[in-house]
């Protein structure tokens, strides 16, 4: 019997980095242009997917993956607008990783898409620490959030590479300053793009459509 | 509950190196966690007795560390420790642009075992 001490300095997400750094470059292979879609739980997310289905459906073919913890709700209005959803199995996870976004791709032969939306898990810690392989990441900000928001959880505005303030109807009521809160927003992640959104009424959305238009064509050249 | 996958992954690299190294049954591992992870320390724990069980890793303790946020502020240069007190912001010259330098890490930095020889 021997004693042994080994010291060493592992990163112990590794092996997620390594598997997300793997699919995207599937992805931009077969052409299909991953959205990671972030925001705390209730946000909106899936009333603005359905509204940008209805807005790109006819030029892309778009597909959905939903991360809903035990229903399969959001996956039902996601088809009922139009696109092809798929429900992923988080387990009770608070986040997805690159393992379980890319059994997701698997199942849905990804490569007849132009679009695939992840919703993720509806949490504003967790996701932005795994990447998921996604091609890049949108988060929602939604108005009774508060605008000081991007002050508390820096890392999620600083992993996005779009932010969308929802529920803008709403703002007189919560005094929510759509200004500051780009401040905010400016002061995490200089340059990001803002786009303020009502998903309700589909207020700005084409804004948002425009976003994904010019990010799929770029990532299939 | 995050904790649960952290730790699983946590345990499945103290394993793989345990069982490379020639180890038998691990006594201590080591762990460095960054403050901006969001993982607490007494879910760690908790979570880490059950995924330990009937691996090489039962009757390992888990000693964990924390790594405190480190910002590094890319208006002025200044390194500073985002608090509530400052709004998050440099404390020097007020500025939210930074670069965030430490407290993001999950690292394994110790592995500690019994070898059969
Ligand atoms: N007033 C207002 N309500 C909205 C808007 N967008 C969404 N909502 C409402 O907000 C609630 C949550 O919307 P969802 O689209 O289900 O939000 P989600 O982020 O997908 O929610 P989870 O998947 O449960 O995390 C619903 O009651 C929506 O009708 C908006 O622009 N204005
Ligand atoms: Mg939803
Ligand atoms: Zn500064």
């Amino acid at each position: 019997m021997s004693f042994k001490i080994v010291d060493l300095k592992a990163n112990v997400l590794d092996d997620n980095n390594v598997l997300a750094a793997n699919t995207r470059k599937r992805l931009k292979e077969e052409k299909t242009f991953l959205l990671n879609l972030m925001s705390a739980p209730g946000s909106g997310k899936t009333t603005t997917l359905t509204r940008l289905i209805g807005l790109l459906k006819d030029e892309m073919k778009i597909g959905v993956m939903e991360a809903d913890i035990d229903s399969d709700v959001d996956a039902e209005r996601i088809k009922a607008a139009g696109a092809d959803s798929i429900q992923l199995h988080t387990g009770g996870m608070c986040h997805l990783d690159a393992d379980m976004t890319t059994q997701g791709l698997d199942s849905f032969d990804s490569k007849n898409y132009d679009l695939i939306v992840l919703e993720n898990v509806g949490n504003l810690v967790c996701p932005a620490e795994f990447d998921t392989g996604s091609s890049k990441n949108a988060m929602i900000l939604s108005v009774p959030e508060g605008d000081d928001k991007p002050l508390k959880y820096p890392l999620m505005f600083q992993v996005a590479d779009v932010v969308i303030i929802n529920k803008t109807d709403v703002a007189p009521y919560f005094d929510f300053d759509i200004e500051k809160a780009k401040k905010n927003i400016e002061m995490r992640h200089p340059g990001i793009e803002v786009i303020p959104i009502c998903a309700k009424s589909g207020e700005g959305v084409d804004k948002l459509a425009d976003w994904i238009r010019e990010n799929v064509r770029e990532w299939k050249n | 509950m995050h904790e649960m996958s952290y730790v699983a992954r946590l345990c499945d690299l103290a394993a793989k190196t345990a069982k490379s190294e020639g180890m038998a049954k691990v006594t201590a591992i080591h762990a460095d966690i960054g403050q901006m992870t969001g993982i607490v320390p007494f879910y760690m724990q908790k979570y880490f007795k059950t995924a330990a069980k009937n691996t090489i890793l039962s009757e390992a303790e888990l000693v964990i560390g924390i790594i405190p946020v480190t910002a590094l502020c890319n208006t002025c240069k200044t390194e500073y420790t985002p608090d509530a007190e400052h709004d998050y912001l440099c404390p020097a010259c007020k500025s939210g642009d930074c670069k965030i330098i430490k407290g993001r890490e999950f690292l394994l930095t110790k592995v500690k075992g019994e070898c059969e020889e």
